[in-house]
């Protein structure tokens, strides 16, 4: 009786446990690879401190590991996060980038940058309140309009997306061109080529509370993917559940995007594939998203990287892969 | 379980008041009406889905609305008229959200609520569905599924919203015969809102008519079978009833 | 089971997380102590692969930047990047092409550095303001890094890697002199003052042109995104204007950056002389044209200039900013200061600071 299921559990270790390695062979590819020439013999040196070079030191520990770390935490925390809207509205479009969580945050960080200050700290707050604020926005729209379908979202996140950029030009309006818009612009765009170790232990603390509370709240994710009013016969209150999950979802794509700006897909697509390879949607399958989403992520860096001399935006690559996904599932309308 | 001169409704201005009924452990009660006569609403009141604007419901001594949700959630459980889940997930995934009452906060289902929900669908006569998609079940098969839930919320009193209204001829009756098995085998209690008074007098103890807004119960135990036939006749109109087989059927007589 | 081996890979991950940042806060004191003592060792290897180079100038240097950072340099740096057209322009203009190793983005789009110093093409590219490549910047190993102050994160963190940088921000005549100055200094240039020079004696020269004018020209400095963005009064084109004996239309709105105004607006300043910034998207085609310009003055006395673009952005303060200076002059008072005379000016300039000829042709406006 019990083979079917052991079959599964064992199915989804052996995918995990492979999607892990994959993603730790990318990881340690992505330390290998920047503009900084760093071997394999000096990382090793590096790690054992036996490194003679001050500088390639500094580079190792204060750009080339930040980075990666970031690029996975990102990958990780935008498609989990992405797994989890997607869950809780029971909708497959629901990633923060589409229903305008993003945006928000965007917006949120690009205020702060301009009337408050530019430390990373504040733009983390401004950064999760603007996100919040979309999401609730995006809730009340679709509460308003009483159609709980996966139109009155995306229409939603059209109007979130369009009230965020006035808000975005009318603060650009107010910045000071020469210092701020460039900061902004900057964000608008999305790259890994500012992270340092310094922005990366201030968000961390953040990410990690945010990822927590989603590992902790888990099951509640999962019976939440019901309707409410099932929900509420099984004894839990709904309302409070959601937000506090939402609450914490939003705090990890916060802490992401406010250091590497827009970067778009990665919520939408990893979510999709785990779910298709799973072919389940259980808390396992938002973890092996998360972990989809970082390999996606480490690979679009690297190639953001290397492909030209300068940088090229994440999010030229990241929409490269994911818009024509986007099409293919409107165009297939797959069973999700 | 008493019911005590419930009232409430939606904003969009359907009302229902006063309703009063009890309802007794191991007895199925059918709740019939004609479409919009409020069996939706009694149903969703009495699971604390609508807010009541007066009256109380009362299990013992206990108010029923003055325990929390979760509590509730232990004494009551709600079959809707189809399970709405929308991605990918496991029969057993599935029952084991009948645990969630049982759980704390940040708890998830152990091994032993694991093997509590395979003896539900093993209950049920469903086991060999446990690891199947419940997607890609019947619709027959899905309610089913979404009654081991019920069933594994452990509560003595099973509310279901046109469970079979979604199922062809022969799940119908399949259906029916499974809730009063495990209503009877169990002495749970359970009420069923449903179209077709067949199903009310095949397979309920008791029914619960509702017109005009208001209940008129029936004991098919004790009524007689004409008395039963007139009641019928108020609400769907001249009706008579045949019995064959020990079984009753129903059909128009003008 | 299933959950546990997730809850282990979680937390394998989370303490991997936390072990690498820990491992980076922890080191980074140290390693910032450690710089001061590297640097030493560090020069030591440089001195050893440049033997030729560096062994009079033991001398330390210290200025204090545009963030208003305190930087000491102690060798003559023999590897310069530039992240800012402007800087990158003065370093050519200091003679110090040879030392540079990088520059910013886009070298292509700038004429001076085909002209001037062709090598510069060839160098790595470092990034632009918006998109700056540390790792890349960091792999040249220069000994002096000079940014634009709006990455001052960036150079917080080159500085905090031990790399020597400063902040430059060359935003009107008078910050420009201080960049050139605060780079000639660290770099060892003596002979600066010479284009310093040249600014204060071509700046007089140009007020002795218009100095007994007292109805000056009216000008509108059109943009280079439109036709309808102009130079606000706190902008380095204001001053350009004025230096040059014009009145800018625009001088009421107190922007600090290029303002959009409306068409109306624009007829209501009815400019003298109407000037196109040099790397406008538009042509001047465009500007005479246009049917609602048509009863502008300087439309229909045939006064709408553009700005030369064989060179450099004349109008931004670049090294050769004067030339810029100087044209508009030559344009506004063309009886007094003769296009040719003008030609002649740029000729030398370019041949004295920049070491190329510059091609007269190309100056000589065709009305």
């Amino acid at each position: 009786m019990n083979n079917a299921r052991k079959h599964y559990s064992m199915k989804s270790n052996r995918t995990n446990v492979i999607t892990f390695a994959v993603l730790i062979f990318a990881f340690v590819l992505s330390i290998g690879v920047g503009k900084y020439s760093l071997s394999i013999e000096d990382i090793t040196k590096v790690l054992k401190g036996t490194h003679e070079n001050q500088m390639t030191i500094n580079v190792f520990y204060m750009l080339r590991l930040p980075r990666s770390i970031m690029v996975v935490l990102a990958g990780i925390g935008l498609s989990m996060a992405g797994s989890v809207y997607q869950t809780l509205f029971k909708n497959p479009l629901a990633s923060p980038d589409i229903i305008g969580v993003t945006s928000g945050a965007n917006v949120g960080a690009a205020f702060s940058i301009v009337f408050i200050s530019g430390n990373v700290l504040s733009v983390v707050f401004g950064a999760f309140l603007g996100g919040l604020l979309a999401l609730s926005f995006v809730i009340g729209i679709v509460k308003f309009s009483r159609t709980d379908n996966v139109l009155t979202y995306v229409l939603a996140g059209i109007v979130i997306n369009a009230i965020s950029n006035g808000i975005l030009m009318t603060i650009k309006y107010f910045s000071d061109p020469l210092n701020e818009m460039g900061a902004i612009e900057y964000w608008t765009m999305g790259s890994f080529g500012s992270i340092t170790g310094e922005k990366l232990k201030i968000i961390l603390p953040f990410f990690i509370i945010g990822m927590v509370g989603i590992f902790l709240m888990r099951w509640k994710i999962h019976v939440l993917s019901v309707s409410d009013e099932e929900v509420k016969t099984l004894g839990i209150s709904v309302e409070q559940s959601r937000y506090l999950i939402l609450l914490c979802s939003t705090l990890v794509v916060a802490s992401v995007v406010c250091v590497t700006g827009l970067i778009s897909f990665v919520g939408l697509v990893p979510p999709h594939i785990a779910r298709s390879i799973l072919k389940r949607n259980d808390f396992n399958t938002i973890v092996f998203s998360g972990l989809l989403g970082a390999i996606l992520m480490i690979l679009s860096d690297c190639i953001a990287r290397t492909i030209l001399p300068s940088e090229l935006p994440i999010s030229i690559i990241t929409s490269f892969i994911g818009a024509p996904y986007l099409a293919f599932l409107v165009c297939t309308k797959k069973k999700i | 379980m008493r019911i005590n001169g419930i009232s409430g409704g939606y904003s969009d201005g359907f009302f229902i008041s006063d309703i009063s009924f009890n309802i007794e452990e191991g007895k199925i009660y059918a709740l019939l009406g004609l479409n919009g006569s409020g069996k939706t609403t009694i149903i969703k009141m009495i699971c604390g889905l609508i807010k009541l604007k007066s009256g109380n419901i009362t299990i013992g001594e206990k108010d029923l609305f003055t325990l929390k949700e979760k509590e509730r959630a232990k004494l009551i459980s709600y079959v809707p008229q189809s399970g709405t889940i929308v991605y990918y997930t496991t029969v057993v995934d599935v029952v084991l959200m009948g645990a969630t009452p049982y759980l704390n906060m940040f708890q998830t289902p152990a091994q032993e609520h694991r093997e509590q929900a395979l003896e539900c669908l093993e209950i049920l006569g469903i086991s060999e569905l446990a690891d199947r998609n419940y997607l890609d079940l019947s619709e027959g098969q899905k309610q089913i599924v979404v009654i081991a839930r019920a069933l594994m919320q452990k509560g003595t009193y099973m509310l279901m919203d046109e469970p079979e209204s979604s199922l062809d001829l022969i799940n119908k009756n399949k259906l029916m015969k499974k809730i009063r098995e495990i209503i009877i085998n169990m002495n749970k209690s359970c009420v069923i809102s449903m179209h077709n008074p067949e199903y009310a007098l095949n397979y309920c103890d008791r029914i619960l008519l509702l017109k005009d807004k208001k209940i008129t119960e029936i004991d098919l135990k004790t009524e007689d079978i004409n008395m039963v036939e007139k009641k019928l006749s108020e609400i769907y109109g001249q009706v008579k009833i045949l019995e064959y087989n020990q079984k009753y059927m129903l059909y128009y007589s003008d | 089971m299933k959950k546990r081996v997730l809850l282990l890979l979680f937390t394998i991950l989370t303490m991997i997380l936390i072990g690498a940042c820990a491992k980076t806060s922890g080191d980074e004191p140290q390693s910032t102590q450690n710089v001061v003592a590297e640097e030493e060792t560090k020069e030591t290897d440089v001195q050893e692969t440049n033997e030729l180079t560096t062994t009079e100038n033991e001398q330390e240097v210290t200025v204090t930047d545009h963030l208003g950072r305190t930087v000491t340099i102690k060798n003559q740096p023999e590897r310069i990047v530039s992240g800012y057209y402007i800087s990158t322009s003065a370093l050519i203009a200091l003679g110090l092409t040879d030392k540079l190793v990088g520059i910013e983005a886009k070298a292509d789009s700038r004429p001076i550095y085909k002209l001037s110093a062709p090598k510069l093409l060839e160098l790595p590219n470092v990034g632009t303001a918006k998109e700056f490549d540390l790792e890349g910047c960091v792999s040249l190993a220069p000994d002096l890094v000079i940014l634009p102050i709006k990455l001052k994160d960036q150079i917080s963190t080159l500085e905090k890697m031990g790399v020597t940088v400063i902040g430059v921000n060359p935003e009107s005549e008078e910050l420009l002199v201080e960049m050139i100055t605060m780079i000639a200094k660290l770099t060892g240039v003596e002979d600066y003052d010479q284009l310093l020079t040249y600014y204060t004696e071509k700046g007089e020269a140009l007020e002795g042109v218009y100095a007994d004018t007292t109805d000056k020209p009216k000008v509108y400095l059109a943009g280079n995104s439109s036709m309808l963005s102009t130079a606000t009064a706190n902008m380095y084109q204001n001053d350009f204007i004025e230096a040059a004996g014009g009145t800018n239309v625009a001088n009421n709105i107190e922007d600090s950056y290029w303002a959009n105004i409306s068409y109306e607006q624009l007829v209501e300043y009815n400019p003298d002389y109407i000037i196109i910034a040099p790397e406008a998207e538009y042509t001047k085609e465009d500007v005479m044209k246009d049917s609602n310009l048509s009863e502008l003055s300087a439309i229909r006395n045939n006064k709408v200039f553009q700005m030369p673009t064989e060179f450099e952005a004349w109008d931004s303060p670049v090294p050769s900013s004067i030339l810029g200076k100087m044209w508009l002059t030559s344009i506004l008072y063309s009886d007094d200061y003769t296009n040719d005379s003008f030609a002649e000016d740029v000729y030398d300039f370019y041949n004295k600071f920049y070491n190329f000829d510059a091609d007269k042709e190309v100056l000589a406006i065709n009305e």
